[in-house]
């Protein structure tokens, strides 16, 4: 490995670790986790990022990094309190680490040091400062004193706090250590006496007693050495860490966490008890069970997230946790197109083993084809990524973007886990981006104006990705203004986008935000408006072979709907012939086949009465403009994307193969209706028809002629 | 008699004997504030011949050295086998020695 190489890895190691610290320190923001939870992953982020970046000396990254491990170093021992102040600074330090590694990619790219400046100089605030009151005891815990002595990880801390009456009860500490020494090893003892200065009375004990212990019995044990003094005292037993290990050992469960604990000896039943009777009190429902038991000293919370980590990660999904093989993505790309090659001459076999006829042949080479299939499946299956990486970057965008326009936004994502090809996922995540800036920019209004129309003054935005007919739907829903179709309109034509005469659908309308040099925000802010994003973002998308739909409703909000196709590589395909052109139509699009004679066709416009349903269809051999063969007998194939449905007319139906998609040469990249082609198993080139551009293009001939039907009457 | 004290040169000698148990506590308690005076600055309490002792006389004792007989020489003796000899021992505090230890 040259150096390089490793330089490249840390790159990637860092960013990946900048985006677990993120999405960890996004769910304490979000409130949907305990910081507690989470700060030794931050943590470690950045511990790791610093010892790496000190190896290769970038000195830069390792001073800056080190700063913002000693705040949170102070975070995790409890001395510093990750305050909303606090966490809005680590958000600012961890974009800047994020700069200070992209720029050891470009390094023509300089950052802004005085960034970095000001940003350490906030740091050193809450090192230095902070530094003085943590002397006093302003946590909670330290004013419960529970004995810290972390170099003994095998000793029970127990610490009694013994009530007034428990010389008059009959009862004595020392009997205490002496069971304790039956049960165990007490190995050390600390009495300590809190006398009044006057009024001693000598039946009154003033005692408290601090012990480690060592024993390897339960809790439960332990409590009931104190359980005749618990009512007027107050007794905290500390778990030893090598309990908390034993967490780590437990198979995979779906017990609730207090079951956990008290199952591995760490609390008693009573505790749980008690903590869960608070947690019923507690007016914030969301708040863990285990947070409450960290808050009651009974559990420390480096057990409850050992415990919580064994609960099943069905349940606690992250991605992280999954054990994953990093691959190059050029060696993936190298297999695809070998099994490309494989499906081909595949299908080439098939069609020379065919003419043989020999059944017993016939039968082996099927199930072969269909291993290759399956092969096929598995290979694309690699590169199919969830999109809630992606997803979860927009979390951020939408943070930042929220809070410097002031306005307050409630993000809800779902269908996180959907599936989509890598290369896909990567350049989807610039133009989601446009798109969520735009709704919170342009879409949601801002809260006086939100109050003033009804509307609560928290905007929504909802992510939706899901599965629909073989293709993968993403939605980006906003309750904000909408769209004023008059003023797109009126836009449009001053920037000459259009002509007066033009009359556009609602639909037609919308898209015309997506025309280059189209902006509607009266000022241009600096996070949207500049109308160079909505053009660029539908290239984006149809270069990905996808379509991008608006609905919308004025005063009510706007959807963003982008369709993709699962895949970009190998396909189903329906292969049809017009004339002598072979076409391949996607399988999961298509409905179904019916034959179709020629006089039906010569109605009065394009299209047929399918069992009730009035049914557009496109005439391939038209919009081609191939020699059909004059033969009467021809064939409806009814496809369906979205809620559209159409019928395309073709000569011959040949049936289903699997499609090794090619892109088409920059020349032919501007014809339309045709999203690629693939060579068959005869070895001739098939086209691969893109139904929903094929669609559209029907759909304004249609319009056209119709308009010139209506100006050719209206002269008459 | 269960305590005694009486005068021995500069000493003031209390002897405490059979029990130092919280049923005996408060008429200990009475019978030390009686007979410390300001002026004893030399105190020994001998407890060699105490078979039966609980915390409270424990506490009591440590009252003793830290409020009641502040600023005075008190030594607190016993024999090996006695009671208060399991208490200095468990609770790892020694009344005699370094006040640190039990600043808490």
């Amino acid at each position: 490995m040259d150096m390089d190489e490793v330089e490249q890895l840390f790159i990637n190691e860092s960013r990946e670790l900048l985006e677990e610290m993120e999405s960890c320190m996004l769910e304490v923001d979000s409130g949907e986790a305990l910081m507690s939870q989470h700060i030794d992953a931050i943590f470690r982020a950045a511990h790791t990022i610093k010892g790496s970046a000190g190896l290769f000396g970038f000195d830069s990254i390792v001073a800056f990094t080190h700063k913002v491990e000693s705040v949170l170093e102070k975070v995790r021992s409890n001395i510093l309190d990750y305050t909303p102040e606090l966490s809005e600074l680590m958000f600012k330090c961890h974009s800047h680490m994020g700069e200070l590694i992209d720029e050891l990619i470009d390094r023509e790219n300089q950052i802004d040091k005085e960034v970095g400046l000001l940003l350490l100089e906030q740091l050193d605030f809450y090192l230095n400062d902070q530094s003085a009151e943590a002397e006093k005891p302003v946590k909670k815990e330290e004013a419960k004193p529970v004995i810290e002595d972390e170099n003994s990880d095998q000793y029970w801390f127990i610490q009694v706090n013994y009530g007034e009456d428990v010389f008059r009860d009959g009862m004595d500490p020392m009997s205490h250590l002496r069971y304790l020494d039956m049960i165990g090893k007490v190995k050390t003892a600390r009495l300590i006496c809190n006398l009044p200065d006057e009024g001693f009375d000598p039946e009154v004990c003033y005692l408290s007693l601090i012990i480690a212990f060592e024993s390897d019995v339960d809790k439960q044990k332990i409590e009931s050495v104190f359980e005749f003094i618990q009512e007027n005292s107050e007794v905290i037993i500390n778990t030893p860490k090598s309990y908390i290990d034993r967490l780590s050992t437990l198979p995979s469960h779906d017990d609730p966490i207090g079951q956990v604990l008290v199952k591995t000896g760490i609390i008693t039943e009573k505790e749980l008890t008690s903590a869960l009777t608070a947690h019923k009190q507690e007016s914030d429902i969301n708040k863990p069970v285990g947070s409450v038991l960290v808050e009651q000293g009974v559990v420390k919370p480096e057990a409850i997230e050992a415990a919580l980590s064994t609960q099943n990660k069905q349940a606690h999904k992250r991605p992280q946790e999954l054990s994953f093989l990093k691959v190059e993505s050029r060696k993936l790309d190298g297999l695809i197109s070998l099994i490309g090659e494989m499906v081909t001459s595949g299908s080439a076999l098939d069609l020379e083993i065919r003419k043989l006829e020999n059944s017993k042949l016939d039968e082996s080479f099927s199930t072969m084809l269909n291993l290759i299939e399956k092969v096929r499946d598995g290979a694309l299956q690699l590169r199919m990524v969830q999109v809630g990486d992606t997803f979860n970057r927009l979390k951020r965008i939408v943070r930042d973007v929220s809070k410097e326009l002031g306005k307050d936004i409630k993000l809800s994502i779902s269908g996180a886990e959907t599936e989509l090809d890598k290369t896909m996922i990567e350049k989807l995540s610039d133009p989601l981006m446009h798109i969520v800036r735009n709704a919170i920019d342009h879409g949601i209004e801002s809260k006086d104006v939100r109050t003033y129309k009804g509307k609560p003054e928290e905007g929504s935005l909802e992510l939706k990705a899901f599965h629909d007919s073989g293709a993968v739907v993403i939605e980006i829903i906003d309750d904000g203004a909408g769209l004023d179709s008059e003023k797109i309109l009126a836009k449009a034509y001053e920037k000459g986008i259009i002509k007066e005469s033009d009359s556009l659908s609602k639909e037609q309308i919308y898209k015309l935000i997506f025309a280059p040099g189209f902006s509607t925000a009266a000022a241009v802010t600096n996070l949207s408006g500049r109308g160079v994003g909505m053009d660029v973002v539908k290239r984006n998308i149809e270069d990905l072979k996808g379509q991008i739909d608006i609905t919308s409703e004025l005063g009510k909000g706007t959807t963003f709907r982008i369709r993709l196709p699962l895949t970009l590589a190998i396909i189903d395909g329906f292969n049809v012939s017009v004339g002598d052109s072979q076409l391949i139509i996607p399988l999961n699009l298509i409905q179904e086949c019916i034959s179709f004679s020629d006089e039906e066709i010569r109605v009065d416009r394009n299209f047929v009465n399918l069992r009730g349903d009035v049914l557009p269809f496109i005439e391939l051999s038209q919009v081609f403009k191939t020699e059909s063969s004059p033969i009467n007998h021809q064939h409806l194939v009814v496809v369906k994307y979205g809620n559209r449905r159409a019928g395309i007319v073709v000569d011959e139906l040949h049936g289903e193969l699997q499609a090794v998609i090619k892109p088409l040469s920059e020349i032919f990249r501007s014809i339309r209706g045709i999203g690629g082609s693939t060579i068959l198993g005869t070895g001739e080139v098939g086209f691969i028809l893109d139904i929903p551009q094929l669609v559209d293009m029907a759909c304004e001939h249609e319009q056209k002629g119709n308009q010139m039907d209506i100006e050719k009457s209206m002269k008459a | 008699m269960a305590f005694s004290a009486e005068k021995k040169a500069d000493f003031l000698v209390i002897e405490i004997t059979e029990e130092l148990t919280v049923f005996n506590i408060t008429e200990c308690y009475e019978f030390l504030m009686a007979n410390i005076k300001d002026d004893d600055k030399k105190v020994i309490v001998d407890l060699s011949n105490v078979s039966e002792m609980d915390s409270s006389g424990f506490q009591l004792l440590i009252w003793l050295k830290r409020k009641h007989c502040k600023g005075k020489e008190l030594t607190i003796t016993a024999n090996e086998d006695s009671a208060l000899e399991e208490f200095n021992q468990r609770y790892q505090f020694d009344l005699n020695g370094d006040q640190r230890q039990a600043a808490g």
